[in-house]
């Protein structure tokens, strides 16, 4: 092989590895992106140093989030005082709850039992302490 | 230069770009597939892209140990060096 060849074959495979990186991201950001259209959504509700979560019908639970498997989960997330941030770590599940803005994000569990609900972001004295179970229903 | 390695290039650059863009296609043009768990997806992701970075990894430095090793210095001739 010439050098010339080398150097072609360096240059192709250098740019089919970042297309191909390129299209794996965008594929990801799409699947993980887009909210499922049979959605129920939850509004979540953060402050120092707890979390409410409100059903479509108005039901309110604070501390304790119940969910059923099999069903695809919104969540609506806001916070009242200081800017925290909504993590289920198995469920691979975060984002920030900010005030005066509503982030979205979803989930669908396919396990029953209970799981870890926290706070991700660090939010004052207590922010150690800001958890809530998420109970899975089957 | 003879044509051998841009016809190379473009046609290895196609193939790579459409075995990226298949499974996007197919989901795209095909049934939506059911609910995806966020967190199989995602360690799957982190594992296909460590064995990419690794298979990389070793032909670059594979590539170098050879190159260091074809080409090492066997017999120094510090005549020549010293001129
Ligand atoms: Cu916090």
């Amino acid at each position: 092989m010439s050098h010339t060849t080398i150097e072609w074959l360096y240059v192709g495979a250098v740019v089919g590895v970042l297309i191909w990186v390129g299209a794996i991201a965008w594929d990801a950001e799409r699947l993980i992106g887009e909210t499922p259209e049979d959605a129920i959504t939850i509004k979540v509700t953060a402050q120092q140093w707890f979390w409410t979560f409100e059903h479509p019908d108005g039901t309110k639970e604070i501390g304790e989030l119940t969910v059923k498997v099999g069903k695809v989960y919104k969540f609506d997330v806001t916070a009242k005082d200081v800017i925290h941030a909504f993590n289920i770590p198995v469920h691979a599940v975060m984002i920030d709850a900010v005030p005066g803005r509503i982030n979205h994000i979803w989930f669908a569990p396919d396990q029953p039992g209970e799981y870890l609900i926290q706070c991700r972001e660090y939010c004052g004295l207590l922010h150690y302490q800001m958890r809530a179970t998420l109970i899975v229903e089957a | 230069m003879c044509l051998f390695p841009t016809k190379f290039c473009i046609i290895a650059l196609t193939l790579l770009v459409f075995s990226a863009f298949s499974p996007i296609l197919g989901s795209a043009f095909g049934q939506e597939s059911e609910v995806i768990n966020r967190s199989v997806f995602a360690w799957n992701l982190f594992y296909e892209l460590m064995t990419a970075a690794i298979v990389v990894g070793v032909i670059v430095q594979g590539t170098l140990i050879y190159i260091i090793f074809r080409f090492r210095e066997k017999k120094i001739k510090h005549e020549e060096v010293s001129g």
